[in-house]
């Protein structure tokens, strides 16, 4: 990966997680620390023991430093995935409700939390499911835009779901419509030719946006 | 962020980057005023204060990206010119003057090129030189609140309507004013 920026337009997956890092997340703190006075805004003064709200960022750091317990959200907790698992399957035109940020947030509580996690291997699977799940609803998603599609409604799909489909999914509608201004200035008969001869082409576009999705994907796992 | 996905240059949030960069100075005087036994508070500071100052990079570094990237076109534009701030200005000043001088330097002095009229020399002229921002791409949106109901093209008959809390994949271009106004964010 390296040290480079990327590029206006799109994002990086650690990008992604970096605006993860300010969701709010509970902590039990195990010190005292005054007052935060941060760029942000203040962080109230933690107490040992009393259940305070911080920047996820900031809870890895402590919990690090073994200096706090994390609480693990509600969303998080294997009941619940469970019953978000059962919603994904039941509905399948739709996305079950998750947090933006479910995935780089679970990655790090996961990560450097698992010993305040009950059920974490339980956890790990039902999410791994989870993804899977909507993997799939987005794969299906991809394949169905086509030369009518102007607006594609993506309501909870989580950051790096967006991210990781951001340029296929814009450079197939962006290549449609390029395809739909040449057809609408061509001239009766001959158009709809042309229309039909061109599309074929960027059907297959969608195919390989998918492939390549794949791809990614198999990349990412191996990478865990 | 709106910039980040923004196909356009916008309007330079100078307020804001004024703020900010005021801010970081007094967090890092905080920062050495602090005790150096202090070291966890210490730390905590300077996270957060490299959490905003690597924000603030990316915004400004964003632009400069598309400066380059449009340098022909924002010469062409006062309108686009006004959306930059002054330092923004004479860079896309220079860099467009350097970029002129390359291409004399390099194509109009090396071959048999004197006979040519000026006008045919000019580089705004040139399309494929001449990057102009692609408006109609398409970009994600997330609503901030209702919106009323616009079509996404002169030419479609079908309205849309955006309700609080979608997400969405759409033309950037219909969507110009709603970013502005902070009806949607690009995401």
């Amino acid at each position: 990966m390296g040290s480079r920026a990327s590029e206006a337009g799109s994002l990086r997956a650690s990008e992604v997680a970096y605006f993860a890092g300010e969701t709010a997340i509970q902590i039990v703190p195990r010190i005292k620390l005054d007052v935060l006075q941060f760029i942000c805004g203040d962080v109230p003064e933690l107490k040992p023991n009393f259940p305070a709200e911080v920047p996820l960022w900031l809870a890895v750091f402590l919990r690090k430093r073994d200096k706090c317990r994390i609480v693990v959200p509600a969303w998080l907790e294997a009941e619940n995935l469970a019953g978000t698992l059962d919603d994904e399957k039941r509905h399948q035109d739709r996305f079950a409700q998750l947090p933006y940020h479910y995935v780089e947030i679970a990655k790090e509580l996961l990560t450097h939390a698992s010993e305040d996690i009950v059920d974490i291997h339980q956890i790990r699977n039902v999410l791994a499911d989870i993804e899977d799940h909507r993997r799939a609803k987005v794969e299906r998603g991809l394949r169905n835009i086509d030369a009518d599609t102007s607006i594609v409604r993506v309501s909870n799909l989580g950051a790096m779901e967006l991210n990781r489909i951001r340029l296929v999914a814009a450079r197939a509608l962006n290549d449609f419509r390029t395809l739909d201004v040449h057809a609408a200035s061509g001239s009766g008969g001959s158009g709809i030719g042309v229309t039909g001869a061109t599309r074929a082409p960027t059907m297959g576009t969608v195919g390989a946006g998918g492939e390549r999705l794949e791809a990614a994907l198999r990349r990412r796992d191996r990478m865990r | 962020m709106n910039e980040k996905f923004a196909p356009e240059i916008l309007q330079h949030k100078s307020d804001l980057v004024d703020t900010i960069q005021q801010l970081l100075e007094t967090q890092a005087e905080r920062i050495t005023e602090l005790s150096e036994r202090d070291f966890l508070l210490r730390s905590i500071y300077e996270m957060e204060r490299e959490r905003v100052e690597y924000l603030l990079r990316v915004y400004l570094r964003t632009r400069l990206q598309k400066i380059t990237k449009y340098a022909i076109h924002i010469g062409t534009s006062v309108e686009v010119q006004s959306r930059l701030s002054e330092s923004e200005r004479s860079f896309a000043q220079q860099y467009l003057e350097l970029y002129k001088e390359h291409m004399d330097a390099s194509i109009w002095n090396s071959a048999d090129c004197e006979m040519l009229p000026a006008k045919l020399k000019d580089l705004s002229k040139m399309a494929t030189l001449a990057v102009q921002p692609k408006t109609s791409s398409h970009v994600f949106a997330r609503v901030m609140r209702d919106c009323e109901p616009f079509t996404l093209s002169d030419r479609a008959e079908e309205q849309v309507e955006l309700k609080r809390g979608e997400l969405v994949l759409l033309p950037y271009q219909p969507l110009a004013n709603l970013i502005s106004d902070g009806s949607v964010c690009l995401t």
